[in-house]
């Protein structure tokens, strides 16, 4: 029987998945994930971690909680610096000390650290330590990364063409046809950016499924992985010191490029309450907007409580708003 | 052009020195109130945390007297704080504020850089010796801090704040190396002449958790002195001087690597800010049998407090020496908090007694 390797499904699930996925199976283990989040998975969260958390964290601890008698071990990479510039937010750089922490019975918890401040040479090291679980062969290692990379650049390529995360891992493992947004374009009479960090803009139960919801309603959607790093780093002269958290950085600038020359009508900034880095970034985003005479722009906070009806109403009410402003003008 | 900076525990004193001596044109902010607070509530992001809305508030009073810069520090995070900078510059103009901003980096470039475009007359050997000086205030102002907060439960504090304060005038006003040592030395005596006082419980306490809030009595509503008062001894894991030795420096990375070693069963790796101290000083403190229990100040939201909070409990349960968290905000009240030492100060009484 193969090893059975668990990945929770949310945090970096949503944005490194495909490449973990493939580089365990190649190397001949089965990568299980936790079920969709539900209210069951939030509450039993909710329950057990340090109350000051914000909510995907919470999140996450549910999530291994459900996952955790369906795997030998539980991969949760310590993520620090993937750009080698950039970090990630404390409690990504402490979750695997949290989970173990909080939360008891757990499988053996791998969790190497993933700093690439220290240089190209540290991804390979990372990169067998992380095989040498399975096998000790390093060819089988790196021929195993090779694939898992060009998986992973697929994967990619559906979010920059308008796919969610989850539309775009459908795509890759054969449960759904690639969609053309380019020939639907057209019809649709209003531009909204949704941003916000993977985890949340693209849990459709988190983001209470905002991204089809407003294709439903006939609203063209960009976000921030659809830009290239060259359009976002034109973005860096605008900012004093450019934010050092990864998602953070790119969620300001995405904003800032949507603002310059998106033809948005709007741009959705979707928090969870508790988070950190976002007191900064939905002001930025804010402060940004007000000289934006045409520009609308709206927070809508995530947090353990509030249902669905108060976000869609809310988003709802928005796009009325901003159709009607439109015909007016 | 006058330049101002946050007030923060005493860090104003070295501060200070520092500038007069580089003839830096300077405005001191009025020292934290429930105005400053106030102010900081209003036009801060809900979302942030009291050290910045303390901060943004503080900036703003400096900026209605008549500052034309705001100077604080960065950092490359992951704590918020590193963007305090930043964040505020952006709130300021909205206000319609003008001013310059300065951010120093953790590099000596940036340092000297700053300096340079501040200071006069610059040249290196004078901030050499500028920063010598306001490093020993530092030193000395920490030092008298550590001996008092031992003493505390020993004397009362009306005597004791007012010996302080005579000393920290005296340290403001000397940069003469030979005589700032003598007055420590003679201040030193004098509190412990004053420590007369018969011991009540004489429990001791570890003070862990973010260093802005531990540093600064306004935002932790006064806690050392309140345990104190309590005849509780306490003791402070975080001064402003360990830490830059401890970060800096050679010899301090030998208590860094304590920490380090001493938190490695329940964190195992830098979070930003203080969590890495919180945790490893809790350990450290829960070994120490002389210690009766930890208390950690944290401001609500504090990321890298709240991973330390999560291996606590864990801490906690297996060395069994009670651990407090306290988490504060604009809403905080004294009362409150006088309510919580005191109960923990029972359960301490009881567990020992
Ligand atoms: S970035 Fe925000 S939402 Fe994400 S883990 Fe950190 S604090 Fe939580």
């Amino acid at each position: 029987m193969s090893v059975k390797i668990g990945i929770p499904k949310t945090l970096s699930y949503y944005v490194y998945y495909p490449l973990w996925k493939k580089f365990f199976t190649e190397l001949g283990a089965e990568v299980v994930v936790s079920d969709n989040t539900s209210r069951p998975i939030i509450d039993a969260g909710v329950k057990e971690t340090v109350n000051d958390a914000c909510v995907p964290i919470k999140l996450f601890h549910g999530h291994s909680l459900d996952l955790k008698d369906k795997a030998d071990y539980f991969f949760i990479p310590r993520l620090v610096s993937v750009d080698g510039e950039h970090i990630y937010c404390p409690k990504f750089l402490g979750l695997p000390d949290m989970v173990k922490n909080t939360l008891k019975d757990l499988p053996e918890i791998l969790a190497p650290r993933i700093d690439l401040r220290k240089g190209k040479l540290e991804l390979i090291k990372v990169v067998y330590k992380i095989g040498s679980v399975l096998t000790k062969n390093p060819l089988k290692i790196y021929s195993a990364f090779k694939k898992a990379k060009a998986y992973f650049k697929r994967f990619n390529s559906l979010l920059s063409e308008g796919h969610t995360a989850v539309e775009a891992i459908d795509v890759l493992e054969g449960n759904e046809e690639r969609k053309d947004f380019d020939s639907q374009e057209q019809e649709r009479d209003l531009k909204i950016a949704v941003l916000g960090y993977p985890y949340i803009i693209y849990d459709p139960y988190v983001s209470v499924n905002m991204i089809q919801k407003l294709r439903d309603l006939n609203v063209e959607v960009v976000t921030a992985d659809m830009l290239t790093d060259e359009e976002l780093t034109a973005q860096s002269h605008k900012l004093f010191k450019e934010p050092f958290w990864t998602f953070s950085d790119q969620v300001v600038k995405a904003g800032y490029h949507y603002y310059q020359e998106g033809e948005i009508d709007g741009l959705i900034h979707v928090t969870a309450f508790g988070c950190g880095p976002d007191f900064m970034v939905g002001k930025l985003l804010n402060l940004g907007a007000e000289v934006e005479d045409d520009i609308s722009f709206i927070t809508l906070t995530i947090d353990e409580h509030t249902g669905e009806a108060g976000i869609v109403t809310r988003l709802e009410a928005f796009i009325d708003m901003l159709r009607l402003r439109r015909k007016r003008a | 052009m006058s330049i101002t900076f946050p007030q923060m525990g005493c860090l104003d004193i070295p501060l200070k020195s520092l500038f007069k001596d580089l003839k830096i044109d300077y405005l001191e902010p009025p020292p934290l109130s429930k105005r400053s607070l106030n102010l900081g509530v209003k036009h801060a992001p809900e979302a942030s945390c009291l050290p910045f809305k303390l901060v943004l508030g503080n900036f703003i009073e400096a900026l209605e007297l008549g500052a034309e810069g705001i100077l604080i520090a960065g950092g490359n995070g992951p704590c918020r704080f590193g963007h305090f900078g930043q964040l505020s510059q952006k709130i300021l103009l909205d206000l319609g504020y003008d001013f310059e901003t300065y951010i120093i980096e953790p590099s000596l470039r940036s340092i000297i850089g700053i300096i340079d475009t501040l200071a006069v007359d610059f040249s290196l050997l004078k901030l050499l010796k500028s920063l010598r000086i306001a490093w020993l205030k530092l030193n000395l102002i920490e030092d008298f801090n550590q001996l008092s907060l031992q003493l505390g439960a020993y004397l009362s504090s009306t005597d004791s704040l007012a010996l302080k304060d005579n000393y920290l005038d005296l340290i403001s006003s000397s940069s003469d190396k030979k005589e700032l040592m003598r007055i420590q030395r003679t201040f030193r005596l004098k509190l412990k002449k004053l420590a007369t006082k018969q011991p009540k419980g004489s429990l001791k306490i570890g003070l862990v958790g973010d260093i802005y809030t531990l540093l600064e009595p306004f935002a932790n509503l006064s806690i050392a002195k309140r345990l104190n008062e309590l005849g509780v001894e306490v003791d402070r894991a975080i001064y402003l001087s360990k830490w830059v030795k401890a970060n800096l420096g050679v010899l301090g990375t030998i208590n860094k690597q304590k920490i380090i070693k001493a938190a490695k069963g329940y964190l195992q790796a830098e979070v930003g800010g203080l969590g890495l101290e919180t945790v490893g000083e809790t350990v450290l403190y829960s070994r120490n049998s002389h210690y009766d229990g930890v208390i950690q100040l944290a401001p609500l939201g504090c990321m890298p407090e709240i991973v330390a909070k999560s291996a606590l409990t864990q801490v906690e349960n297996e060395l069994n020496t009670p651990v407090l968290s306290l988490t504060l905000d604009e809403h905080s009240s004294a009362a409150g908090l006088q309510t919580r030492l005191e109960a923990f100060i029972d359960l301490l009484n009881r567990k020992s007694g």
